[in-house]
């Protein structure tokens, strides 16, 4: 939230304060945050989760079983951003690869509410 | 920024101890965690962040910075201390409101909307309909009518829809942006990852952006991390100041084509511990230890597993409680056994067991003390994946077993998945996931196999090949199917190998990999084996097995050796082959002593060669031969009264196979002296040398007179055969490589220097180099009337002493320069070479200065087939008997280094003493003539003449003539040995045994045929056959004469039914015929009766009578 805006207008998604255990990764995004930050901040990206302050949520739409840290700086112009689909993402933190899903019920619930998420394959 | 980590850890241990509560406290603890969490990262903040912040304000823009920093850290900071959520939002906008006045808008809007977003969901969930409108009007309001499928840049993508070839089209372009590789600490590579984007931020803030575009780091290449940058120039600015980079190594470019490589993640690349998974513990009390995984949290990187506990319950019990603490985390000293869990023995020894239901699996844990948990005997505990391996495959049948024992032994019956052995096997092989497919049979093409699940059930069949997909293509045979021919294919988990009692098996996998045997019972899954090689019962997965062609002893070889196979581990020390495993020998060596044998595990490298002294022989306690194959009685030492065979003699030692012991497949090894020959052998008087009946190969690598005491750990020299007067032995090959391969060319520039021993028990001690190889070197002591073996590195080398006074001999000289004096074929001088006698009496280390030999034969190459010829004089192994006598080396030109072994031998021999001074030196005169010869023989080619000398070289002649040669002859001699059949006669007139190779058939080097036409001295003339097909030549009288070196000729070995004349031996220049060949003897018909010769001894005629008819010739000659 404290960066939301930045000097601009721009989003960006605050880097992880940690790197211990609490690491977790938003499972539709891949971006990497501390179980705090999500739970503080939400994902910058997916709003629709709301993880805001919902430990469950949270638990549910993040893991920490991710592969490698990408930090994407300018996604419009970076050609990891380009590779890993985060073009359309915020700056931030982001995994290189997630091999987790949505549990079903938060699928349900995007799913009832017409909202299309697909994971980027990577 | 892994600082704060302290306050976690403990956290983690926590959850750990308490992991077992049900999920009510869980998630209370959970609440702790959080704010456990929350305190670390407020502390974190604190001084990662805010200082970073601080030193970059430093720089300028001190103001807005420091009010922006500390808005964020206040903010969370309330944040934490709010224990309510109710009051977060207004707490946090007050905040908000207090330090950062401008971004008040936006935070409050993101609540609002938050809220809103909460509100509709609430009212979604209320009616439980969907309100997509609603959220879709939020949604374009916050984020400007993009919708969420796009934001990840798929479905709609401007790259296109399809996503295997969207993938493609994003592939690095040249106008894309570069990646840059850079150094790294080893550890901190997502901390670099995360404090350049923070560092982007807060510069990008100021408004002098990094220009990186990303950087990124893989898990699985440590000390690197990856920058995506237009320019290095924008690397190093981005890299300037980070602890974390090494600035040493300026950032590598990543080619273009690499760019893909680098950012792709390797998927499944390695196999995951998971639930079910056999793993072992790395470390620790239960380290090596089988243990299985119960449950594994990824998150935390810990797992749950189940072991056989190691508790020494009485140490338990009788620590007092105050020690506990004191002694907390320390291992026992000594292992505990591993036991299954048995709470009645906790109890009885006072301590503390309750029982726990755990609420989530219904499972009941007995708590012992608190803090150890077990589970149907096994304990349970907790650890960190790092500390476990996983089993790709099955563990062993034996360990299982144990594994499986624990939960057996447990009271109640609580192991109902327990079970018998073979319902454990099934219950592994039949699924649990992932665990159970790793460890699936491996199929091969022509295996059995029964299907075992599916339709065929019951039904055998024979594997036809594997599909590439994994599948097994089973060709039925059944008598249920008689007339099915049709290949079906199953999957692997659908069928298993299969055998029957009798069958011939190997193992294929775990810790009986490699081993032989049959088949003597099937349990189901399990088979047990009687093996080969140990001849013990062991049991095994069926799905571990295959058929094996033959025996282990037969079949089971590595690397060239296989079981029971003599092999030579270094220069002292000789071993049988015992087992062979999968990537090693067992070697039962001479090192040993016969109550704790020296079982060594050989690797390939390990071994220098195989030896094969089938005609060794060596004295028993009681003075009898023994040789090889000999029944013996072990008559002294701890093995007393077993009795065996004898399969090896090396060096004083026998290696006895016996039946009455089981390990080591029945091999011992022992002094010859300990043992006594079976049947009485009468005893021979022990004549040094005066044996040689039935051992041609008598010097082997040995002493030849273990029986005596003497100094025996040598090998045979050469010069110490000729010693003994031309004994019986020509040496075997085996001695001479061995001797020749030890010792290096380097090895023998050392030789004749004298140095100082640096370490070891004769440190300080100075010697002269006898010899040396590339480990040891033996020398003989300048204080001590002693040769010892000190290891190379124990030496200082010096360089003054090195003696290059040795003359340069004037022995190799002249041989050097008239290959006719090679002793091979110059039966007119036997002296000169023949006798190696006097080439020991040069290395004799009392005479440095008298070693010719040595520089002879390193400067004179050409000199060395005079070596080489010179052992197959029967001199000293009466020809026949020497085993390469028939090898071109002996023929040969002067300059070729001979290629034979035994010549090498040889040549080894003078310098090659180098292994083996010690046999002699000690006792000198006991061989070598006496002082006064040496420079006689040193200095003058006519050594021939020295007396002392020359009865050496008449020796062998002594026997020749007195004996039959045939006696040591037969055997397995290869070829006619010319050189043994001219030295046969030594006694008589040197040359005269060539004349009786008069008519007869030799061969050239040049692989021409010839008759021998005459023979004048050292020269023969032949006449050149023309082939006339089917061992046929032919030579008329107009045949191109040629005249040949005695020594080139080399006799062709007769056929049964072929004219032949007897060139050497007492009957030597009669004729006759071929009667039938055994073994190296011929059986022939002389014009009187029927002699056995030894084949080396018969020479085909060059003119044989055409078939069916008789010869006119032959039949004058046969007549005369």
């Amino acid at each position: 939230m404290a960066d939301e805006g930045g000097d601009g207008d721009k989003l960006v998604a605050q880097p992880p304060t940690d790197l211990g255990k609490s690491l977790r990764c938003c499972v539709p995004c891949r971006l990497v945050k501390t179980f705090e930050q999500f739970y503080e901040q939400g994902c910058e990206n997916c709003p629709f989760l709301e993880m805001e302050g919902d430990r469950e949520r949270v638990f549910d739409c993040t893991t920490s079983e991710f592969k490698g840290m990408v930090s994407v700086v300018d996604p419009t112009s970076s050609w990891c951003a380009k590779w890993l689909h985060l073009r359309k993402a915020v700056p931030g933190c982001y995994a290189l690869s997630v091999s987790a899903e949505l549990p079903q019920h938060i699928e349900d619930i995007l799913d009832n509410r017409g909202i299309k998420w697909r994971q980027p394959d990577m | 920024m892994g600082r704060g980590g302290a306050g976690s850890d403990d956290e983690f241990v926590g959850e750990e101890e308490e992991g077992l509560q049900d999920s009510e406290e869980v998630s209370e603890e959970e609440d702790d965690v959080g704010r456990h969490r929350k305190k670390t990262t407020k502390k974190k903040r604190g001084k990662g962040f805010i200082d970073d912040a601080a030193e970059e304000d430093d720089d300028g823009g001190r103001g807005r910075k420091r009010l922006r920093a500390s808005a964020f850290i206040d903010d969370i900071a309330e944040v934490d201390d709010d224990e309510d959520e109710d009051d977060y939002e207004e707490e946090g906008m007050d905040d908000l409101i207090d330090d950062a006045g401008e971004e008040l808008p936006s935070a409050a809007e993101m609540i609002k909307m938050r809220r809103e977003m909460r509100e509709a969901e609430l009212a979604a969930a209320r009616d439980s309909e969907p309100n997509p409108e609603e959220l879709e009007k939020y949604i374009k309001e916050r984020f400007g009518g993009r919708s969420y499928a796009q934001h990840y840049g798929t479905a709609d993508d401007e790259e296109g829809g399809n996503r295997a070839v969207g993938q493609q089209a994003l592939m690095p372009t040249n106008a894309d942006a570069k990646l840059w590789v850079v150094r790294c600490g080893e550890g901190q590579e997502r901390e670099a990852v995360v404090c350049l984007l923070q560092k982007c931020y807060d510069l990008g803030r100021r408004g002098t952006p990094l220009l990186i575009k990303a950087v990124f780091c893989q898990d699985h290449l440590k000390g690197y991390i990856y920058v995506e940058a237009f320019k290095e120039a924008h690397v190093k600015e981005a890299l300037r100041g980070l602890r974390m980079i090494y600035g040493s190594k300026p950032p590598q470019l990543v080619p273009l084509k690499e760019m893909v490589d680098a950012i792709r993640v390797m998927r499944g690349a390695e196999k995951n511990i998971e639930a079910g998974s056999w793993v072992r513990v790395k470390g620790g009390l239960y380290k090596g230890d089988l243990a299985k995984v119960i449950d594994t949290d990824p998150s935390t990187q810990r797992g749950t597993i189940k072991l056989v506990p190691r508790i020494d319950l009485a140490a338990m019990a009788a620590r007092k409680p105050e020690d506990a603490r004191s002694n907390f985390g320390k291992q026992p000293k000594v292992k505990p056994q591993a036991r299954p869990f048995n709470p009645d023995e906790a109890r009885a020894h006072r301590l503390d067991v309750i029982q726990q239901r755990d609420r989530a699996t219904g499972d009941v844990y007995l708590i012992l003390n608190g803090n150890h948990r077990f589970l149907e005997g096994y304990i349970v505990r907790t650890v960190a994946l790092k500390g476990l391996e996983l089993q790709e495959q099955l563990p062993p049948l034996d360990e299982l077993q144990k594994f499986n024992a624990a939960s057996q032994s447990d009271e109640g019956g609580a192991g109902a998945g327990g079970g018998d052995l073979a319902g454990l096997v099934q219950a592994e092989a039949g699924g649990e996931g992932a665990a159970a497919a790793a460890a699936a049979a491996k199929f091969e093409k022509g295996n059995t196999v029964l299907v075992i699940d599916g339709d065929l059930k019951n039904i055998r069949g024979i594997v036809q090949h594997i599909a590439e997909d994994g599948g097994v293509m089973v060709m039925p045979q059944d008598a249920n199917l008689p007339d099915f021919t049709d290949v079906i294919r199953f999957e692997p988990r659908e069928v298993s190998k299969f055998f029957e009692s009798g069958e011939h098996v190997k193992v294929m996998h775990g810790q009986h990999d490699g081993e032989t045997g049959m088949v003597v019972r099937v349990e189901g899954p399990v088979c047990t084996i009687f093996t080969d090689a140990t001849q013990q019962e062991i049991r095994v997965f069926a799905r571990d097995l295959t058929h094996a062609v033959a025996t282990a002893s037969a079949t089971d070889s590595l690397g060239g050796y296989e079981m029971h196979d003599l092999v030579v581990l270094d220069n002292t020390t000789v071993g049988v082959v015992v087992n062979v495993e999968a990537d090693a020998l067992r070697v039962l060596t001479n090192q040993g002593r016969p109550d704790k044998p020296d079982i060594r595990m050989c690797r390939l490298p390990d071994i220098k060669r195989k030896m094969d002294n089938r005609r060794a022989s060596v004295r028993d306690g009681g003075g009898n031969d023994v040789g090889v194959g000999d029944a013996v009685d072990v008559v002294d030492g701890p093995l007393k009264g077993r009795s065996g065979t004898v399969r090896y003699i090396m060096r004083g030692f026998v290696f006895v196979q016996t039946r009455e012991v089981a390990e080591n497949a029945g091999f011992i090894c022992l002094q010859a002296r300990h043992t006594k020959v079976r049947g009485g052998k009468t005893s021979r008087p022990s004549a040094v040398g005066m044996t040689p009946g039935r051992s041609p190969a008598y010097g082997l690598l040995a002493s030849p007179h273990p029986s005596r005491g003497g100094p025996s750990n040598v090998m045979a020299s050469p010069g110490r055969q000729g010693g003994f007067g031309g004994g019986p032995g020509g040496g075997p090959q085996g001695a001479g490589v061995y001797s020749g391969r030890v010792s290096t060319q380097q090895d023998k520039m050392l030789e004749g220097r004298t140095i100082t021993i640096k370490k070891g028990p004769h440190r300080g001690m100075r010697g002269r180099i006898i010899s040396a190889t590339a480990t040891h070197v033996r020398l003989e002591l300048e204080a001590q009337m002693k040769t010892v073996t000190v290891d190379r590195s124990h030496l200082s080398l010096e360089d003054g002493g090195r003696n290059e006074a040795a003359p340069r001999p004037g022995y190799g000289d002249p041989s050097a320069g008239m290959p006719m004096a090679a002793g091979g074929r110059t039966p007119m001088h036997p002296g000169i070479h023949a006798t190696p006698a006097h080439y020991s009496s040069h290395s004799t280390p009392m005479h440095p200065g008298m070693t010719p030999g040595r520089d002879a034969l390193t400067k004179t190459p050409a000199y060395d087939p005079a070596w080489a010829a010179t052992p197959a004089h029967p001199g000293f192994g009466s020809g026949g008997g020497y085993p390469n006598a028939g090898t071109p080396a002996f023929a040969d030109t002067p300059g070729t280094v001979n290629p034979s072994p035994g010549g090498m031998g040889y040549g080894a021999g003078p310098y090659g003493v180098a292994p083996s001074p010690a046999g002699y030196a000690p006792s000198p005169a006991g061989y070598a003539p006496s002082p006064a010869g040496y420079p006689a023989a040193a200095g003058t080619p006519a050594v021939a003449g020295t007396p002392g000398i020359f009865p050496h070289a008449s020796t062998p002649g002594m026997y020749a003539a007195a004996g039959t040669p045939g006696m040591y002859g037969g055997g397995d001699m290869a070829a006619p040995t010319p050189g043994g059949a001219g030295y046969g006669g030594a006694g008589g007139p040197p040359a005269a045994q060539y004349q009786h190779w008069v008519d007869v058939e030799v061969m050239l080097p040049g692989g021409e045929r010839a008759a021998v036409r005459s023979v004048e001295g050292p020269s023969a003339t032949v006449a050149i056959g023309r082939e006339e097909g089917e061992r046929r030549w032919w030579y008329g009288d107009d045949a191109p004469t040629r005249s040949v070196p005695v020594g080139d000729l080399q006799l062709v070995q007769p056929d049964r039914k072929d004219q032949i004349r007897i060139t050497s031996g007492e009957l030597a220049g009669e004729y006759g015929e071929l009667v039938g060949t055994d073994g190296g003897d011929g059986i022939v018909k002389l014009a009187s009766d029927i002699k056995i010769l030894p084949l080396a001894d018969i020479g085909r005629l060059a003119m044989q009578p055409p078939a069916g008819g008789a010869f006119k010739r032959t039949q004058e000659l046969i007549a005369k």
